[in-house]
Order: C-alpha cells, then structure tokens, then sequence
C-alpha cells in the first residue's frame, strides 16, 4: 500500500477532502502526460476535467488494492487516445510541428515548447493576410485534407495554378507567423 | 513490431521524435487498433511521474456534483446519485456541444459564425473557446464569430443567459443585445435580452461590467455587484436598482427533487441551493419525510409551501434563516 491509500479509503466514502487531496497528487501529472502526447493545453485540460469528474461519480469502483495511477488511466484512456489520434490525423498538427522545428534551428530553449492552440490561433488571424482564393485552397488542403488534383478539379482550375497558389499562400503565413512573431507563451515542461 | 512504435510514441513523447520518424508514426498509428495503442500508453503513462499543474478551480467544476459526506442510508445515497447524474447529463451534453463547436469550427470554415439554440425545456450549458460558461435558458440563441478570442470575445445573445466569463483582461468580452453592449472583465451575470422585447435587463453577480446602449448618442453605465440595470426601448430610459443577483439567476439552479428525504436534508440542499444557512431550533421533524419537487421558486416560496406540510415559522437576517417548530 503505498501513501495515498487512505485518501482512497476516504474518497470511496464520499469524502470531497480526499477526492481532493487526490487530485492534488495527481491532476498536474495526468494534465502534463496529455499535454506531451497533444502540445494542446486545450485538450489537456479537457481531458483532466472530465476524468476527475468521472473519479468523484464512480468512486465507489476505486479498488484501494490497487493503484490508483492504474485506475486514473483507465479512466481516461478513452479520451486521451481519440485526442492523440485527432492530432496525428490532422494536417495542422503536421505544420505546427515543422513550425516547432523552426522554431528550434532559430535557437529557442529545447525544454520550451509551444503550445498547439496558440499555434491555432496565430494561424487563424495571419490567414487574414491571404486573398479569398489563397484562403480557399490553403484551407481545402490543410484543414479537409484535399489532394492538389481534387482542388483543380474541385475549383476547375488546373494543378500547376493550384501548386502555384498554394506555396504563395503557404509562404505568406510563414512569413506572418514566423520566428520573431511568437515569442510568447511558450510552455514550460516540468 | 509493437517495439518500433512504442519506440516512436516514446519519442514524440519526450519531443525526440525526428521530422522523418512523423509520417511513420502516422501510418503506424492509422493501421494500430486502440487495444495496442493504450497497452503502449499505459506504460508510458506508469514510468511518467512528470506534472503540470492545470490552471482551473475544481471546486468550482464540481460545485455542481453533490458533494455531501456519505450517508449510511442506501435510499439517501441512490437519491444523491440520481441527482449527480442529472447534473452530470447537462454537463455532458453542454461539453460535447463545446467539442462539436470545435470540430465544425476547424472542419467548415465556410461558416464564418456559430450559431447555439436552446430549444424547447430545460437549459444547455456551453463552455466558449476561452473557457467561459454560459447557461442559456430555453428559446434562447447565442451566436459568435469563429474568429472568437483571436484579439477581443464577442457573443450575441436573444433571449435570456447566465454568464460566468473566464478573466483575460487582455482579450475583452462584449456580449450584444439588440438595444445595448455589454462590456465585461472576468465575472459572473445574468443578461436578459428577448427578441422583440422592450427592454433589455442585466443582473451582475459578481465582478464589474460596463453598459453602453445602442443609440445616436450612446451612454454607458458601469454595474456593481447585486445591481441591476434594465433599458426601456421606447422611452429610452436607463434605470438601476439594488436587487439580489444570486435570485436573479435562479433560473439556472437544477430543480430540486425530494423522494422520502428527511425533513433535515431537505434543509441541508436548501442551504447548498440557495447559500444561505438554516439553523433549526428544535427537533420535531428529524423523522419525518418529504417527497415533492420545486422549480425555480425563491426560497422563500418553498418555506411557504414547506410550512403547508410542517408545522413551524421562520425569520430571516443577514442570510441566515432560523426555523422554529411550533
């Protein structure tokens, strides 16, 4: 039995202190591991809310034999593979993370990391910088996941035209979100 | 052949995963089943005993969830899990609102606007972008850009809703009603705005909001706490009153349901609902059992109804109510 198994005890009997003294043992462990395995704050903390919140109404399932590191995950695997999943599926989370290498080679700490949301963020507001038709192709790409071919045809444009608009489009979000233009909000690991 | 991967996923984990070792994370994740995908993140989950602490307020997030000492009574218990699960629904339904916000926002940007309706019964909750939860109570819209918190929060409200804004003192919140904009930093009100309607009234519960109406010369009006300032369409008149906001918004407390609870816990979630406290002299009713449910009624209508099945008066100072069996 290791140290926390009294507030097991307690949590299995209702008690809100124990709920939270396990929480305080554990949130910003759980929260830290989503946060390496998405860079997103945002899902992150998501995902500790929800599971914590799962904690207090099945507490009564808390088996104090065995760990409660084991039972936590349990818990949350559900959430925490979906959301590792999603981001390895999407393109965005593929520019973000070129972006973090250039982000490095430009002499950034390697401990800090930025975070996936901010990323988001900034994206979003420098495609303000693009044309309509930049604009168009940039996110039929990125964000649905359309081939070059499937765009010209879509668009009825040809392939060459859309190459063309795509890497002026790509080269001018790089240019507005780039090194220099993010120094903030850097997360710190640990 | 499970070892490669583990051996990726453990590398993008400590940020040592090298560009070229992505796309075979990616194809190696797409053709892994979950199964083997938590084998492996269970063993990294165990070895990992790194933290970051979470920015947020867990009593604040489970303030919602009956949080009582357990009773030994099995009735009372399945009683206050029935509540906790009819707590916990809405919630549920206001988060996956909030996921489904999210996905249409970065699936379709051809929807430049969200659009959220409370339709018929009950209340939905939501949580915005930013973290900030509002309860919109039935027919009511709310609706706000999807560039929302990229330099300032702006919601649209038709109807009535309950705000708890999340502070950013840099990004403002505005919300907009038809006749005026209500301008926000990190705080808790309640804004009732109908479509159509007269007049547009705001409660605050806590923080500090400011009001600027929507004519040719605007005026604007800063709120205290327990303030409430209602706009005349018509007669363009701007009036503040004194009132207690926590009633104000009574709308967004769950019903109370009460199957054979004792006369004392029935007591107890009124104190819980209303934060006040009930001090009982005496002790004729510790015994005796209530079934019955109340809406949104003050507190004072329900020590009414209550004195039609008990025998006692009540007086009230200083948000303590003293109940006194006769």
């Amino acid at each position: 039995m290791d140290d926390h198994s009294i507030y097991i005890a307690g949590l299995r009997n209702g008690s809100y202190k124990d709920f939270k003294a396990l929480y305080d043992l554990f949130s910003g462990n759980l929260h830290g591991f989503v946060l390496r395995l998405t860079r997103s704050e945002e899902m992150a903390k998501d995902i500790t809310q929800e599971t914590f919140i799962k904690v207090w109404l099945y507490r009564e399932k808390v088996d104090p034999d065995q760990s409660f590191k084991a039972f936590l995950f349990k818990i949350a695997r559900n959430g925490v593979i979906d959301a590792m999943r999603k981001q390895w599926r999407s393109p965005v989370f593929e520019d973000y993370l070129q972006h973090c290498d250039e982000l490095y080679t430009n002499g950034e700490e390697v401990t800090q990391r930025l975070d996936f949301d901010y990323f988001l963020r900034q994206l979003k507001a420098a495609k303000d910088k693009l044309t309509p038709r930049q604009r168009e192709i940039f996110e039929l790409r990125k964000e649905q996941g359309l081939s070059p071919a499937e765009i010209s045809q879509k668009l009825g444009i040809n392939e060459q035209t859309t190459y063309n608009i795509l890497s002026t489009a790509v080269h001018i979000l790089k240019k507005e979100i780039g090194p220099g233009g993010l120094l903030l909000f850097l997360l710190f690991f640990e | 052949m499970n070892d490669h991967l583990k051996q990726l996923i453990r590398q993008g984990f400590n940020g040592s995963l090298p560009p070229d070792g992505r796309q075979e994370l990616r194809d190696l994740l797409a053709q892994t089943d979950d199964a083997v995908l938590e084998d492996v993140l269970s063993g990294i989950w165990m070895e990992y005993e790194g933290s970051v602490p979470v920015k947020m307020d867990i009593d604040e997030l489970m303030k919602g969830l009956q949080v009582t000492p357990a009773r030994t009574s099995s009735r009372t218990l399945r009683l206050a899990l029935r509540i906790a699960a009819s707590i916990l629904l809405p919630l549920l339904l206001g988060t996956s609102i909030f996921y489904y916000v999210k996905e249409r926002k970065w699936a379709s940007l051809a929807a430049s606007t969200i659009n959220i309706e409370s339709k018929n019964g009950g209340k939905t909750n939501i949580m915005l972008p930013d973290g900030s939860l509002v309860a919109l109570r039935s027919g009511t819209a709310l609706s706000y850009p999807a560039s929302f918190g990229s330099d300032k929060r702006t919601v649209s409200v038709k109807g009535e809703a309950y705000f708890e804004v999340a502070k950013n003192e840099e990004v403002p919140f505005y919300v907009v009603t038809d006749l005026l904009t209500i301008e926000v930093l990190g705080t808790t009100f309640n804004v009732n705005a109908y479509d159509g309607a007269d007049s547009v009234a705001t409660s605050l519960v806590e923080g500090a909001v400011r009001l600027t109406t929507h004519e040719a010369t605007p005026r604007t009006v800063i709120l205290q706490p327990n303030e409430k300032a209602v706009y005349h369409k018509t007669s363009k008149k701007l009036s503040i009153s004194r009132i207690d906001a926590v009633q104000e918004a009574a709308w967004t407390r769950d019903v109370l349901v009460f199957k054979s609870a004792k006369f004392p816990d029935v007591m107890k979630k009124l104190e819980q609902q209303y934060h006040v406290t009930i001090k009982m002299e005496g002790d004729r009713y510790n015994n005796d059992t209530f079934t019955g449910t109340f809406g949104e009624e003050n507190i004072d209508a329900i020590l009414s109804a209550l004195k039609l099945h008990y025998n006692f008066s009540y007086t009230k100072s200083n948000g303590v109510i003293t109940v006194r069996f006769k």
